[in-house]
């Protein structure tokens, strides 16, 4: 019996080459992207679950409130809450990450990716260890764990267990572990682990196990078999907030234990934390996209199968003439489609192996498709099945329920319910190309609008040299070389870049404060001509400056704090304020500036004098950059030959911290694209048989004198109706969606009316071109020949 | 009795006028009958074999097939009603387009679940019986109109139906061919079957036990 459907349904497909090739082609190319999405979403969600302890693990974060939520927690903490509650099994601490310059066998890098990291470090995660000792490798202070990609690196394809390397030209470790590359599905990605013994040398808030200063990431594994309920999780939070509050009774932020599994795609709120997160939104539009894709995919399918209805009626009166049940023919109808279906799928996934390495590249992935996993080939049967099971269902019970005879005499053409479930589809097509279109030009204009927006400081042709261990006590001279050197000479030297700033302190007084205010404020030591440099304006007093020497205890603030403090720009000069309990004079405000991603609002802001801080920036001249480069080389190099020399810029760091948001943007434009160019392979199809069915029609008018423009017309305009109606559906739909993205920026566009009206036309004039092929030739076809078919 | 069919009207309405196909039709078929209806073109032959077959409805009137009142019955009833008594032969040689020669002679059996092998014996001996076999994997597009008429009968014939319903059975036959199939039908008639068949030709009628003449939509002798 199924052997007979599928017959049948081979023929039908060999006979209807045009309208098979369409329904093929379409859902291949929706499954493809659908796969892609999906494979895309299971490895966002996949993150660090490969820790065996996974489900016990925790990460110690912090609400500091008035929305500065960090990841960050103090260094006595983890250690001090294990001695108390006894549901702590054990607890780790990282540092954050340190750039360090590593020599060794000769060969000398700068390394990004390095943590400082407690002894148990690879007992509480099952990061792989090749060789050494996963409990002694991290004890002793010169111990220090190396990926093996970074032992290639330095070592090639010698043994580099045991071997010596050093840091910053001055300390001196032994390898005592070689670590499998990390997987790309960690939230934690390093190079190099060193122990934290090491740092617990010189870091005052190691020795002393501080409680007051926000700086490492603190993870705690609760009991074995203890696998907290939402309640037991709050009722540790409060507990651990007892105990803080009891140790800093002036200070209260709350601690939260955030699932070490949801540290990856529920982060995007953390500041001061480690980089490379993704965003649980994302992921839940980009599931929501797939489902779209396909959807349309099936809705062409469904479409062109109900059109072509009247062609299978004749089979159907047959049929049941001679003795099938309706359930026999819906599962007749069902196993058309399934095969339809299994067909695209197989194409769909020759597609996806090849695009995946372009896939990629465009979301910087390591998406390895495996057919033979069980997981993955369970999941593409099912969408098989579930594409084909959708799509054929509405044919099918339709098909099934004409009557035979009428069925057999073809008395059933359209019927009008029947045209009205096809137009539905149509719509809700147009819908979400419309959607889908105004959710591209949303995102474009958003994108482009934080890359173009003013900052406040001009960020073009800003270069800097970031922090470098071995200039520390050379400061002064570099000062004083910069200056001597024309091209360098617009410089300044800053403790931070007003990129992506990440200190901040509440210990801030000023006279009639709120005592019980706990707002925090970020600060950047600066010196006298970072406002010139940035070009920052100034809006009341002066900035610092060394014709006044007494800088070092007066302060410069922005409007933001201005307001905070209750002040204005008539009274604020000269009015005194402490800063981390360091009294001070208010000398200058400064007009607000962006010193974090656009997400965050401006905070208030204290500039606070240093003449000498690690990062120098300068303004190079236009058209300068290349020798302004090669004179600062020039110029680290005889300073410190020791420290490659390495560069930024500004403008640069700036678009990097977007590059998360450009790339969803890449992505949700081209799947965007390719499932409005989905709906349209099935409008061209629909349009096809619309003209085929009307031909005699339009031959007997043309005969009567029709113009080609009027035929034309009179083919369009249904379509055209249904376009219209999609767009008065979608536009409410998009606004809102794109409405709540955009809150998630406190910088952002506002929608507006062109935005739709631009979607719009650019829908209908898509829709028009693809119908405009087939009913244009059905309009010039001579009319005696299709006549004649008769 | 198999089916009683009491004072039938069917009409369609044109222009405000109700036109009557089938007016006041009365008549009762008992098993082992075998019943031309005859009358000229456009008379409601057709129509009245359809409303009988269960194809077409009617608007007023009582039809009883095997005691049940057939406007009652369910679409599932009437399915199993035709894989277990009845066998169909249109007047236009309707056959599946898509099927073979012998895809279309086997779907009958399909739905009525028979063995691979059952199938296989009960189709060869249909093309055996209608001289066909060497046309079994052809298209019906393929076939000339009486080869398609044919396999019409042998598709109705197949299943062994215990009503034939047959609608010109010969219409597109030589005369030959037409006396083979009016030969077979006395045949089946003799074991048992029930057969209602719609002639043009008073020869054909004569193999009958009773002839029905329609004028009309109306019977006019019975
Ligand atoms: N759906 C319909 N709507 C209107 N009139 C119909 C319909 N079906 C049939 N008729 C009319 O009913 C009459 C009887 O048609 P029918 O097909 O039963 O004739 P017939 O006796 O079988 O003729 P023939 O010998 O030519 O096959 C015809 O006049 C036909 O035009
Ligand atoms: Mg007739």
């Amino acid at each position: 019996m199924i052997r007979n459907y599928f017959k049948i349904a081979w023929r039908n497909l060999i006979k209807n080459k045009g309208f098979s090739l369409i329904n093929i082609g379409g859902l291949s190319i929706g499954m493809s992207c659908s796969i892609l999405i999906l494979l895309w979403v299971l490895d966002e969600t996949s993150y660090d679950k490969f820790h065996t302890n996974a489900n016990q693990i925790y990460r110690l974060t912090v609400d500091a409130g008035s929305d500065f939520k960090a990841a960050v927690s103090p260094a006595g903490m983890a250690s001090g809450l294990q001695d108390i509650i006894p549901e702590i099994e054990s607890t780790m601490r990282l540092s954050p990450p340190i750039t360090a310059l590593f020599e060794a066998n000769n060969l000398k890098f700068e390394e990004q990716h390095v943590f400082c990291a407690d002894a148990n470090f690879l007992e509480m995660f099952n990061f792989s260890l090749l060789k050494g000792h996963l409990k002694t490798a991290l004890q002793n202070p010169n111990g220090i764990l190396i990926t093996t990609t970074t032992a290639r690196k330095y070592f090639g394809s010698e043994d580099a267990l045991g071997k010596i390397i050093r840091k910053d030209n001055k300390d001196t470790f032994t390898i005592t572990g070689i670590l499998a590359d990390t997987p790309s599905n960690s939230h934690l990605q390093f190079d190099i682990i060193l122990p934290m013994s090491y740092l617990a040398k010189t870091d005052k808030n190691l020795i002393k196990n501080t409680w007051n200063n926000f700086g490492f990431y603190s993870y705690i594994q609760f009991n074995r078999g203890h696998k907290l309920s939402s309640e037991a999780r709050t009722n540790l939070e409060d507990e651990i907030n007892q105990i803080y509050a009891s140790k800093s009774p002036e200070f209260q932020p709350k601690f939260q234990l955030q699932p070490l599994t949801d540290i990856h795609l529920h982060s995007s709120n953390l500041q001061i934390d480690v980089s490379g997160h993704g965003n649980i939104q994302y992921v839940n539009i980009f599931i929501i996209i797939a489902f779209i894709i396909l959807l349309v995919a099936c809705i062409n399918f469904m479409n062109l199968a109900t059109a072509q209805s009247f062609r299978r009626a004749k089979e159907v009166g047959l049929r049941k003439v001679i003795g099938a049940k309706r359930n026999q023919l819906i599962f007749q109808f069902l196993s058309e489609s399934i095969l339809i279906s299994f067909i695209s799928l197989f194409i769909a996934v020759c597609v996806i192996y090849l695009v995946t390495p372009a896939f990629n590249n465009l979301t910087e992935k390591q998406i390895v498709f495996q057919l033979l996993d069980n997981k993955i080939w369970l999941n593409l049967i099912l969408i098989g099945l579930i594409t084909g099971l959708f799509s054929g269902s509405y044919p099918a019970l339709f098909l099934s329920g004409f009557k035979p005879i009428k069925a057999i005499k073809g008395r059933l053409r359209s019927g009008h319910e029947n045209l009205l479930f096809r137009n539905g589809l149509v719509i809700t097509q147009f819908v979400v190309s419309v959607f889908l279109l105004v959710g591209t030009v949303v995102v474009y204009k958003q994108l482009n609008f934080i890359k173009d927006k003013d900052l406040g400081f001009d960020k073009s042709n800003l270069l800097y040299i970031p922090e470098k261990d071995g200039i520390y006590n050379k400061r002064s001279a570099l000062k004083t070389v910069l200056q001597q050197n024309p091209l360098t000479s617009d410089f300044s030297m800053v403790s931070d870049l007003p990129t992506n700033l990440i200190t901040g302190a509440v210990n801030v007084e000023w006279e009639g404060k709120d005592p019980n205010s706990k707002i925090i404020f970020p600060r950047i030591d600066i010196d006298e001509n970072f406002t010139s440099v940035f070009q920052i304006e100034t809006l009341r007093g002066r900035s610092f400056s060394k014709a006044f020497g007494t800088d070092a205890s007066n302060y410069v603030i922005n409007e933001k704090a201005m307001k905070v403090m209750g002040m204005n720009l008539e009274t604020a000069i000269g009015k005194n304020i402490s800063f981390q309990d360091k009294k001070g004079t208010i000398i200058g405000v400064v007009k607000d500036f962006n010193f974090k991603p656009l997400q965050y609002a401006i905070e208030p802001l204290i500039l606070r004098f240093r003449e000498k801080n690690n990062i120098v920036v300068v303004r190079t001249q236009p058209g300068k950059t290349e020798a302004t480069i090669k004179a600062l080389k020039e110029i680290y190099g005889n300073l410190n030959p020791a420290f490659p020399f390495a560069y930024n810029f500004v403008d640069k760091d700036l678009e990097n911290q977007y590059r998360g948001e450009q790339q969803m943007g890449t992505v949700f434009n081209l799947f965007a694209i390719l499932a409005i160019f989905i709906s349209c392979i099935g409008l061209y199809g629909l349009s096809a048989f619309i003209a085929e069915q009307r031909i005699k029609e339009i031959g007997i008018r043309k005969v009567l004198g029709a113009s080609i423009f009027g035929l034309v017309n009179m083919l369009s305009k249904d379509f055209f109706k249904l376009v219209l109606t999609a767009l008065f559906i979608a536009t409410p739909i998009a606004w809102y969606v794109m409405d709540t993205w955009l809150q998630d920026f406190a910088y952002h566009i506002n929608i507006r009316w062109w935005m739709f009206a631009l979607s719009g036309i650019a829908i209908v004039v898509i829709a028009l071109t693809t119908i405009s092929f087939q009913t244009i030739k059905a309009a010039i076809t001579n009319p005696i020949k299709s006549l004649k078919t008769e | 009795m198999i089916l009683q069919i009491k004072n039938l009207f069917k009409w369609v309405n044109s222009g405000g006028n109700r036109v009557f196909l089938l007016n006041d039709i009365d008549f009762t078929v008992n098993e082992g009958e075998f019943i031309s209806i005859m009358g000229p073109s456009g008379s409601g032959k057709t129509t009245l074999l359809n409303v009988i077959g269960m194809l077409d409805d009617f608007n007023e009137g009582e039809y009883a097939f095997l005691n049940e009142p057939v406007h009652t019955l369910k679409e599932k009833y009437r399915a199993n009603l035709y894989k277990e008594y009845i066998g169909f032969v249109f007047q236009s040689y309707h056959l599946i387009d898509e099927l073979t020669v012998y895809e279309n002679i086997e779907t009958p059996l399909l739905y009525k679940k028979h063995s691979a092998s059952e199938r296989k014996a009960l189709v060869a001996d249909m093309l055996d019986r209608f001289n066909i076999v060497g046309k079994k994997d052809l298209f019906p597009s393929q076939l000339s109109g009486g080869q398609q008429q044919l396999v019409g009968i042998a598709r109705a014939l197949v299943s062994s139906p215990k009503l034939i319903l047959a609608d010109e059975p010969t219409g597109n036959l030589n005369s030959t061919q037409g006396t083979e199939i009016m030969e077979l039908f006395k045949q089946l008639n003799k074991e048992g079957v029930t057969i209602i068949q719609v002639t043009h030709s008073e020869s054909n009628a004569t193999y009958g036990s009773r002839t029905i003449r329609l004028k009309d939509g109306m019977i006019v002798n019975n």
